[in-house]
């Protein structure tokens, strides 16, 4: 009986993660999809996704705060698992884990704000997650932000801002929210760099919530989902 | 020692600055101290904070105002600059009390990535070794965002040509060079001051 060899050569699951986890931290983006396409080979992109790349994510998400090149590998952790979904939506024959199954959600940065970089990777996060993200893109007035959920049926609302003054902004939306008569049923998602040393700057501007990195972000939104369905529950 | 509206003002400016504040200073403002401080404390927003809250502790303790000539460059500026004896110039950062608002978002929503003297004689030194972005990283970050390197030329300093080229390689973008005046810079920095009050009459 042939012996087969593929299972001999096949790496432990815990090396393929700690190598994938190394690979992302020296910010190598070749590297590690290398390493993921391999195992996609044999195993299919939803285990990618499954197996190793979430659990990659949620351990670099927990351990880079105050690396030295923090935006180096969580741009490359963001990228990577942007590439995996690509792969996995053209795959023939591509499966239902490359189809969004959560949400919609609506993104944008907060109106004046220009800093693109934390909002797409965020967005590439909950995508990763299955969520469907519409993306406003940056400096989106208030009305807008509403208009588009109204639009798309999304409970949740993710405003990104970088700065003091463009978060100060954040206010009008949240206005906008109540004024509408949408309080509670959608949910305010907050971000940006200044949320996270600002303490009780996120109740401040109106918001729901926030994430301290965006790799806890789909966690976030899960929980404001779900804090949205209840808001609808109780005023039904 | 508390500033009075009579005390001294210094001009704690950003490095980016440098050529820019060091040219108005000689004909605008000879009287006023003007300490620079490293822009490169940037790259860590926390230690930016504590570096500018130590300088204009200091300045204040020693019976002088404060200008910040800053954009809103860490989380603790609007706390920062709400103190007595302490204005900031406006604006979002550097480009924008260059350019304008209008001009700055312009440019802005035009893909420009934009370029001051210090920064762009760096070369590729801050994307690599400073932020941790190979080539192919930083290409694909900056494309992601941008179509162009905007050299914002304020006419006081010679041109890094070497400097964008090597910024222009890494982060695979063209290069581009505008012309840009010190009208706008001095006007952001003369309204600090008035916001702060009256001047006292050099010595």
């Amino acid at each position: 009986m042939p012996r087969d060899t593929s299972k001999q050569t096949e790496p432990a699951l815990t090396d393929v993660r700690q190598s994938l986890v190394a690979l992302i931290k020296q910010a190598d983006r070749a590297g590690a999809n290398a390493l993921l396409d391999a195992w996609a080979a044999r195993h299919g992109y939803e285990e990618v996704f499954k197996v190793l790349l979430e659990p990659a994510l949620i351990g670099i998400g927990e351990s880079i705060t105050g690396e030295k090149h923090t935006l180096a590998q969580a741009y490359v952790a963001a990228k990577v698992a942007e590439d995996m979904l690509t792969r996995a939506v053209n795959q023939p024959g591509a499966n239902a884990y490359a189809e969004p199954e959560k949400g919609p959600v609506v993104l944008g940065n907060a109106e004046g704000d220009f800093h693109a970089l934390g909002r797409r990777m965020v967005a590439t996060m909950l995508r990763s997650k299955g969520w469907l993200v519409h993306d406003l893109g940056n400096d989106v007035p208030p009305e807008e932000f509403v208009d588009q959920a109204l639009a798309t049926g999304a409970r949740v609302i993710g405003v990104s801002a970088m700065t003091m003054t463009t978060a100060q902004g954040i206010r009008a939306l949240r206005q906008e929210l109540d004024t509408r008569g949408l309080t509670g049923r959608m949910q305010l998602a907050v971000g940006g760099a200044v949320f996270l040393v600002m303490p009780g700057l996120v109740e401040e501007v109106g918001g729901d919530g926030t994430a301290s990195n965006m790799f806890a972000a789909p966690g976030l939104f899960e929980r404001l989902w779900q804090a949205s369905l209840q808001a609808e529950t109780i005023h039904a | 020692m508390t500033p009075s509206p009579e005390s001294p003002v210094v001009l704690v400016t950003c490095s980016v600055f440098r050529a820019e504040v060091t040219h108005l200073w000689k004909t605008c403002w000879p009287h006023l101290k003007v300490p620079f401080q490293s822009s490169m404390l940037h790259m860590n927003p926390v230690k930016l904070g504590c570096r500018l809250e130590m300088v204009v502790d200091n300045e204040l303790r020693q019976g002088r105002r404060v200008v910040l000539v800053y954009g809103e460059c860490f989380p603790g500026m609007g706390e920062l600059e709400s103190r007595p004896g302490v204005a900031r110039t406006r604006g979002g950062n550097c480009a924008e009390m260059v350019l304008g608002h209008k001009e700055y978002v312009r440019l802005l929503r035009a893909g420009a990535f934009f370029l001051l003297p210090e920064w762009a004689a760096q070369g590729d030194r801050y994307f690599r070794r400073d932020l941790g972005l190979n080539r192919d990283n930083a290409t694909s970050l900056m494309r992601d965002s941008h179509n162009t390197l905007l050299y914002l030329d304020t006419g006081v300093a010679p041109i890094p040509e070497q400097g964008l080229q090597a910024v222009s390689r890494h982060c695979g973008l063209p290069w581009e060079i505008l012309p840009v005046s010190l009208d706008r810079l001095r006007a952001v920095i003369e309204d600090a001051l008035q916001r702060l009050g009256p001047l006292a009459a050099p010595d």
